[in-house]
């Protein structure tokens, strides 16, 4: 089984300032000396207090080649909900790589959450907000 | 801008409610910032990598001379300052080291030994062996297993049937 199970998270406090980050131990029998998308900015998270932020997880050797991360943000900055955007920047690296698997999670600043996935068959995010009297597990059917 | 009903709010690719939760926790407080809430939220992860599918931290994956590193990083949306590391060894709590590279350097990305160092001399974090019985049962099945999977391609000998060490076979068309 390959790795793909990273964690990916944004954070947005009630002041709208966005936060994310990732940590991962990377793919299972990797190269020595291998990096993946994870510390790569825009590719396994990117946030921007004027938008919000997205993260992302699955095989990072091909998500890094695409900034998944940056380009949720930027879809989001031009108006996209979070799902839209996340399901859009995913469609850019199906193009070249229809086999790959992954996926991205989005919140804007309003606080409205989406994701995005491919290859999982049923992706599951984890949410939390005032709304919510515990974390609520949020399942997405991949493309 | 914000709408206060709809935040705070955590977002977490899986199903980690324990990672969450504590991101939650810590960003409904009243002196902690979204920042922290991350950090915090994926050192639960870090500190107990079964409840993150052995997927982060210590103790899952390795790489092919049996080793497992770590990558991290940490973002900050109010002023697009951030610290990562890649492919650190022997330290537990990446994003711990991701947050000093931020916090305490201009920099935005270290790697390899040179970041355990940083982590360990400056940032006061332990050196500690990230292997454990999962790590090397896994390591030892892999190479029972002729090596198999790898991420090698265009060489020889053939990585889909042999281990290597591998040389350079034709170049990718």
């Amino acid at each position: 089984k390959n790795n793909h199970d990273t964690i990916g998270m944004v954070v947005i406090d009630k002041d709208g300032n966005v936060a994310g980050g990732t940590s991962t131990n990377g793919a299972s029998h990797k190269v020595p000396g291998r990096v993946g998308d994870s510390p790569m900015i825009g590719a396994g998270a990117y946030v921007d207090n004027d938008v919000g932020g997205a993260a992302g997880t699955g095989d990072g050797d091909v998500m890094m080649r695409f900034l998944p991360s940056y380009q949720a943000v930027e879809y989001m900055r031009m108006g996209m909900d979070p799902t839209t955007a996340c399901q859009t920047a995913m469609s850019r690296i199906i193009q070249y790589y229809p086999e790959f698997s992954g996926a991205l999670v989005a919140a804007h600043v309003s606080g409205i959450h989406g994701a995005a996935c491919k290859g999982f068959g049923t992706f599951h995010y984890s949410v939390r907000n005032p709304g919510m009297s515990n974390v609520t597990v949020e399942a997405v059917t991949c493309v | 801008a914000a709408n206060n009903a709809k935040l705070p709010v955590v977002v977490v690719t899986w199903s980690y409610p324990e990672a969450t939760s504590k991101a939650w926790e810590v960003v409904s407080g009243n002196s902690y910032t979204a920042v922290d809430a991350v950090e915090q939220g994926c050192n639960v992860c870090e500190d107990d990598p079964v409840l993150c599918h052995l997927s982060v931290g210590y103790g899952g994956i390795v790489d092919t001379s049996g080793e497992p590193t770590l990558d991290a990083m940490i973002m900050d949306g109010s002023t697009h300052d951030v610290g990562a590391v890649g492919g650190i060894k022997n330290i537990k709590r990446a994003i711990s080291v991701a947050r000093l590279v931020k916090d305490h350097t201009r920099h935005t990305l270290l790697v390899g030994d040179s970041a355990t160092s940083f982590a360990t001399a400056f940032g006061g974090l332990d050196n500690e062996s990230l292997e454990n019985n999962v790590t090397r049962t896994r390591y030892e099945d892999w190479l029972d297993d002729k090596c198999q999977p790898n991420f090698w391609e265009n060489v020889t000998p053939d990585p889909s049937q042999q281990c290597g060490p591998y040389s350079p076979g034709s170049s990718k068309s």
